[in-house]
Formats: structure tokens, C-alpha cells, sequence
């Protein structure tokens, strides 16, 4: 599943990330496939949402989130 | 000795340049574009040295063109600003991410100090975090410091003091399959190491700008393509050795900040309580606009009004007296006059970029405004654009994305502003009897002013889509952004900005404001030789049969002379261009005088109509002067209800400020959107104000 699957409060882990510019964006932001997160805030419009991980929170788009493929954690 | 600071977006980069230049700093562009400069001095041991703060940047790979130019001066050592020493400034709180630009410079040879701040955040900082061992094995001197404590900063004014020298580590090998090109490269451009070469052919498209003029043309020979995911498989192997770096460290825990964060975002972002804080702060922004920003403003209003009185009664009466009193003088109040409010809205923008709430209206705005080609970051721009657009033009220089920074300069004095409000007062008036409807619940006044505004923030909305089409814009970039974690303001970063905001205005645009007054009292006070004589002569005589009439007669020959000025000859010239939208010479003249500023219009309008004592608020007597006025060809009243439709709608969508205008040239840095905003809003008002006219007289 991807990232733009999740709702608020659940947590999952980076699987892949698709795109090979969204990775860079990301990863400039300390964030790597295998770091674990979960969904903080989604915008009330449904769109963008902000997730938690390593430490920050960081906004992300709908559509740039369905190139971030995720494993849901328990 | 030039040493330049370098780090993240919200590393407290600017609040470390703040505590080490206090006041001795000075803020420009960049050369060639509108991306703030600050440059600084401070003392090191009686040696004076030059502080650079660079734009923000997560990595040397630019992802914006805030963080291009910070990449660009790292590897152009011909650069003014490429500096002796650089600091790189980490965030206690994220040591792994502060890390990858760290090792980036390192790597690229630069004598480097790591300065990891924040660390009043991080409880017991030095059982977290083993700053000798990060110095060991980085190379480089590490000094732990808080911009807000001020506590490590004699240290590293010490550290600055020893010879600095680059690292012998290097973090990122250089794949062998690669080296033969990068060392021709390195060779070519004079690069001081190996990765720099690496870093300018990876990321050629980023660096388009590069100073070397065949720097394009060099890449386009070279016959291996970089591919896409090298620069990711490099901060792969970076991460790495960071996380091997920080082993010891103790595991991350959620900080005191982030929790509270968490819990205030759920109030903050929620989807109703969300929207009605951002509107109760917009409210309160407001209130505060109008009830205290109004004040000062009307200090310097009179109190400059006074000081003309002064020197009206001390000098001789000249023609330099009058250009100084009514020429300089006015022209410097035009400019003084927007301190208040500009200082007034750059506190609360200040505030919320502080507190870390701005990111937060960014996400909750991001999809409403993205149709648009707006940013997020538009809404504080467009909203303080009914307060008064110069102010929210300069705002906008927040916006990351070029091209929504643009398109929200140019339609933000789309935006009813608070200069239109007595040009609406006296034109409503002429149309909208005094009533009310449904029961007295709605004054039709208020009504038709509101639909004013609302066709005005419309119209900013239509036009923003149109320039979007226009410059071909598609706003679906990858959009990735960090939401930082609430804190307290920095008084002295507010202060800061407040300063140098106002000054920048003061002394950037203020120039061209004080021209353009001049240059329109020279034409109001001036005309061919021998006609205000004729006038004057006319009056004399007249006052001398019926000196009981001397003050009406005197403000009879304001407006006679006005009339026969260059301003009146002006509006005569250029009346049969508006005359299709029922505009007569009168209105050409407050046309031209209130380019200075909308309100303007009412006060010509009181002189044309020679009415002595008009009163902005309720110009009734102004208003029953100009609703008295006949048109010589129809016979019919001048201002019949289209003609007046037709001027409101013009002053909704006409340039009729030269503030805004020397504002749009700041910011863009050329005159040519400056001059675009002017042709493009005033066809706009010229066509509205047409098809207003003929429909209306049609009805």
C-alpha cells in the first residue's frame, strides 16, 4: 500500500520510494526507506498530511505520497 | 577573514548571525535576485571580521533556488562571498540530518567548524551527544552552542581565532568509474577537490546559473549521463557513516517540543477548530492593523502637516520654498506614512514564522490555493493586501517557488485595500441612496461595498489563473516541506525583521516615491506662461467688488488654477480616451494626481470642486457639489449612476499606487513586472470601467 492509503494515528515503515526525486527530497530530510512513522495530521481537505518520523514532522502531498510505497506496522 | 554561515531551514542559522552582528548588519539581494543577502560584522579580538549568512539548505544538491545560491558560492571560489572559514550549523535535535551538509563540505576540502546549536533543547546534551569523539572523527573543531542562551559563543569566537584547516577525512568515495571525468573537470573549472567536480556533473541542471560561461556547453560533451539515483546512493552511503558516527550517541527521544507540538497541532490543524483559529488571528491581526497602526499614522500625518505649516510661514515665498515644503516634504510623508503599517504587519508575520504556526497555515491553505498557481504561503500576502499591498508584496518573499512568488505579487493589489475606502465612500454614495433592506437588517451601502470587495478578491483569484497559464506554471513539483516544532519567539529576530523591513522600504523604495510626488506637484503647480497669471488677475478683481466672498472665491481659484495647470491639461488631453467610459477631464485630472495614491482622488475632487471643507468620512457636501455638476453636451448630470458605477470599478482594479509600484520593482528586482503590474491593471480597470459603463447606460 502506499503512503496516501494511511489515516490518522496509524503507523507504517518505508518499504520504496518510487520516485527517484522524492527520494532525494526526502532524504535530505533525514527520512530513508526502513524508518518507521506515523500519520500526525491530515489536512481537512484530505490533502496535504504530515507524518512523524525520526524526530520532525514533514508535509507531504497526496500525490507525491502515492510514490511512497509503506508496510502498515500493528 | 569572511567566514559564512551554512545550514537547514530552522537550524537557528539566522539567530546564531543575529547574537554574533547584533546590529551591525546590513540586508540586500543577491546579486541578480531577490533572495535576501545579510551580511554582518563582528569582533574577534580586535580583528574585525565579516560575517555571511547564507540562504538555508538541507544538502549541497539545490532543490530551491533559496538553496542554489547557498550551492553555488560553496563552489565558486571567485565568489564575493566565498568565504575563509565556513560554520555549519547543526541542530541539536536532528544531529543525523544537520550531519549529511556536514560531510558534504568536508568533503569538498573547505576548512569547516561544526556548530551544533540548540542545545538548551536537548536535556543533558553531553551524555547524548560526544562532541570530542564527533570532532575526532570528523576532523574538524565541534563547538556546542545556543543562539537563545548565548551559551558556547565565546568558544567559538575562540575557535575562529585558531588556523583553520580542511579535514583529511573524507566521507564519500568517488566511484572509480567515474574518476577519469572528474579529475578532467576538477581540472577544467579549477575546483579544489575531486567532489566538487562530482557534485557540479551530478547536479548540472541545478547549478544553471554557474559563474564559468562555458559551464553548460563543457557538460554537454562529456559522454557518461548522470543518472537520477546517484545523488540518492550517495546520501545513502553519507547516512551510513553518520549513523556508525553517532552509534554511541543515546537512542533519539521525543522531546518536551515535539510533544506539545503534537498536541497543539491536533487544535491547530483540525478541520474546524484549524480554520476558526487562523481566522480568529487573522481578525485579531486586523483589529490591531486599524485600531493601533492608525495612530502613528495619523501622528505623521499631521505632525508633518505641521512642519509644512513651519516652513510655509518661515521661508520666503518662492518657487524652491514651495517645491520644498509641497514637493519634498509631501513626497517624504507619502513615503513615512507606510512605516506603521509595514513595521505593524511584519511584527505579526515575524511572529508566526517564530512560533513555527506559518508552516502550519501553509498545509492547511496548500490545496485551496494551489488551483490558483498560489502557494500556501500566499494567503498571509493576499489577506494583508486589504490592509495595504506594499507591505504584503514584500511578505511574499517567503514563498520558496519563484513563480508563486510572482504570481502572488502580481495580483495581490487586486486585493481591496484600506487607501480604496474613501474613494468608495464618496463614489457609493453617489449611487446608493441611503437605505436599508430586509427589515433595516442590511444597510445597501455596506452591501455594495462588500460586493466591492469580494469582486476584488475574485478578481485576484481570475487573474492568478490566468498568469498561471501564462507563464505555463504546473504546480504539481514534488512538494515535501518540514513542519517545525513550536517554540517561543526570538524578540530579537522579530525586532530584526521589523527593522530591516521598514528600512528596506524607507530606503529602496522610497526613492522613486518621493520622484514620482515631486514630478505630480510640479505638474498641479505649474502652467504655460501667463495662464495662472490670467487667472489670478481674474480673481483679484472679483474679490476687490465682493470682498465679503473672499474664501469661497480663494478656493474657487484653487480649482480655476487647477484647471489650468499641466494636470488640467493632462486630463484634457486624455479625455476623449476615457470618454467611452463617461469619464470627463475633471476625472482625468484625479486620475493622474491620484496615482500617487488612491485617496488622493477625493482630495482633487474636492479641489476641482472647489469645496473648502470636506471631510473624508462624510464628504456630504463634496458629494452634493458633484452630483450638482452638468454635463455641457448632454445637459444631463455628470455623474449619472453608470458614470459613477464605472469610476468604482476602476478604482477596484486600477494601479493607482506608485508605492505598490515601487514596491513590485523591489521585489522582483526588474522594472519590467513593475511595469507589467501597471499596463496589465490598468487595461484591466480601463475595460472593466467600459463594459460597466455601456451596460449600465444600456439598463
Amino acid at each position: 500500500m502506499t503512503l496516501s492509503e494511511l489515516h490518522i494515528a496509524e503507523s507504517a515503515m518505508i518499504d520504496r520510494i518510487e520516485s527517484a526525486e522524492m527520494q532525494v527530497a526526502l532524504m535530505q530530510l533525514g527520512v530513508r526507506e526502513g524508518d518507521s512513522f506515523s500519520v500526525s495530521n491530515i489536512a481537512p481537505l484530505g490533502d496535504p498530511m504530515a507524518i512523524h518520523i525520526n524526530g520532525t514532522k514533514i508535509s507531504i502531498r497526496k500525490q507525491d505520497a502515492k510514490s511512497i510505497i509503506v508496510k502498515k506496522l500493528p | 577573514m569572511k567566514i559564512a554561515l551554512i545550514g537547514n531551514p530552522n537550524s537557528g542559522k539566522s539567530s546564531l548571525f543575529n547574537v554574533l552582528t547584533g546590529m551591525n548588519q546590513k540586508v540586500g539581494n543577491f546579486p541578480g535576485v531577490t533572495v535576501d543577502r545579510k551580511v554582518g560584522k563582528f569582533h574577534l579580538e580586535g580583528k574585525e571580521a565579516t560575517l555571511i549568512d547564507l540562504p538555508g539548505t538541507y544538502s549541497l544538491y539545490p532543490q530551491s533556488e533559496d538553496e542554489r545560491i547557498a550551492c553555488e558560492i560553496v563552489h565558486n571560489t571567485k565568489h564575493v562571498d566565498f568565504a575563509d572559514a565556513w560554520i555549519v550549523v547543526a541542530d541539536a535535535t536532528q544531529m543525523r540530518r544537520s550531519l549529511l551538509l556536514c560531510t558534504q563540505m568536508i568533503d569538498l576540502h573547505l576548512p569547516t567548524i561544526l556548530v551544533v546549536n540548540m542545545i538548551d533543547l536537548v536535556q543533558n546534551v553531553e551524555e547524548q551527544i560526544d562532541f570530542s569523539a564527533l570532532a575526532k572523527n570528523l576532523g574538524i573543531p565541534v563547538i556546542p552552542v545556543s543562539a537563545k542562551t548565548q551559551a558556547g559563543i565565546s568558544t567559538l569566537k575562540k575557535a575562529l581565532l585558531q588556523p583553520l584547516s580542511p579535514s583529511k577525512n573524507t566521507f564519500f568515495q568517488i566511484p572509480d568509474s567515474f574518476l577519469a571525468s572528474i579529475q578532467k573537470i576538477q581540472n577544467h573549472f579549477a575546483l579544489p577537490s575531486p567532489y566538487a567536480a562530482y557534485q557540479l556533473w551530478v547536479a548540472r541542471d541545478s547549478f544553471s546559473h554557474f559563474e564559468p560561461k562555458d559551464f553548460a556547453t563543457y557538460f554537454s560533451n562529456i559522454a557518461i549521463q548522470p543518472d537520477k539515483r546517484l545523488i540518492s546512493n550517495e546520501m545513502a552511503v553519507r547516512y551510513d557513516r553518520i549513523d556508525t558516527l553517532l552509534e554511541n550517541a543515546a537512542p533519539s527521544q521525543e522531546t518536551y517540543a515535539e510533544k506539545w507540538t503534537e498536541r497543539l497541532d491536533k487544535v491547530f490543524l483540525h478541520r474546524i477548530g484549524g480554520y476558526a483559529f487562523f481566522l480568529a488571528i487573522l481578525w485579531v491581526i486586523f483589529q490591531l492593523l486599524f485600531s493601533v497602526a492608525e495612530l502613528p499614522m495619523g501622528w505623521i500625518e499631521s505632525g508633518i502637516s505641521w512642519v509644512q505649516s513651519l516652513a510655509h510661514h518661515a521661508l520666503p515665498a518662492h518657487f524652491l520654498s514651495d517645491l520644498l515644503v509641497e514637493g519634498l516634504i509631501e513626497g517624504i510623508k507619502n513615503v513615512v506614512v507606510f512605516v506603521p503599517q509595514i513595521a505593524f504587519l511584519f511584527f505579526f508575520v515575524a511572529l508566526l514564522e517564530e512560533t513555527g504556526y506559518m508552516s502550519r497555515v501553509v498545509f492547511l491553505m496548500d490545496k485551496i490555493m494551489r488551483p490558483f498557481g498560489f502557494s500556501g504561503r500566499s494567503v498571509i500576502p493576499l489577506i494583508g493586501g486589504m490592509a495595504c499591498a506594499v507591505p504584503s508584496i514584500m511578505m511574499a518573499r517567503t514563498i520558496p517557488n519563484r513563480t508563486e512568488r510572482l504570481i502572488t505579487i502580481m495580483v495581490t493589489p487586486l486585493m481591496s485595500c484600506s487607501a480604496r475606502i474613501p474613494v468608495y465612500v464618496l463614489l457609493v454614495g453617489l449611487f446608493v441612496p441611503e437605505q436599508s433592506v430586509l427589515w433595516g437588517l442590511i444597510n445597501l451601502k455596506g452591501l455594495v461595498m462588500m460586493a466591492l470587495y469580494l469582486l476584488g478578491f475574485l478578481m485576484a483569484l481570475l487573474a492568478a489563473w490566468v498568469f498561471k497559464i501564462i507563464l505555463k506554471y504546473k504546480s504539481d513539483g514534488i512538494f515535501v516541506s518540514e513542519m517545525p516544532v513550536y517554540r517561543s519567539p526570538r524578540w530579537q529576530n522579530v525586532g530584526l525583521t521589523i527593522w530591516q523591513k521598514s528600512w528596506a522600504f524607507v530606503s529602496e523604495a522610497g526613492k522613486m516615491i518621493v520622484v514620482i510626488s515631486m514630478v505630480l506637484w510640479l505638474l498641479k503647480s505649474f502652467a504655460p506662461a501667463g495662464k495662472f497669471e490670467a487667472v489670478e488677475q481674474k480673481y483679484a478683481t472679483l474679490m476687490e467688488n465682493a470682498p465679503a466672498q473672499k474664501d469661497s472665491l480663494t478656493t474657487a481659484l484653487q480649482s480655476e488654477k487647477l484647471a489650468v495647470s499641466y494636470a488640467g491639461m493632462f486630463g484634457k488631453v486624455i479625455e476623449p480616451a476615457i470618454r467611452p467610459l463617461g469619464f470627463d477631464w475633471k476625472i482625468g485630472i484625479a486620475l493622474l494626481t491620484s496615482f500617487a495614491a488612491r485617496e488622493v482622488f477625493v482630495g482633487t475632487m474636492a479641489t476641482i470642486y472647489s469645496v473648502n471643507d470636506y471631510d473624508e468620512e462624510n464628504p456630504k457636501n463634496l458629494r452634493e457639489k458633484i452630483s450638482a455638476d452638468i454635463n455641457p453636451q448632454t445637459g444631463k448630470p455628470q455623474y449619472s449612476v453608470p458614470v459613477s458605477l464605472a469610476l468604482v470599478i476602476f478604482y477596484a482594479f486600477a494601479m493607482q499606487c506608485m508605492s505598490t509600484l515601487a514596491a513590485t520593482k523591489r521585489e522582483t528586482g526588474t522594472w519590467t513586472w513593475a511595469f507589467v503590474m501597471l499596463f496589465y491593471l490598468t487595461g484591466l480597470a480601463y475595460l472593466a470601467a467600459w463594459a460597466t459603463f455601456n451596460l449600465a447606460s444600456s439598463l
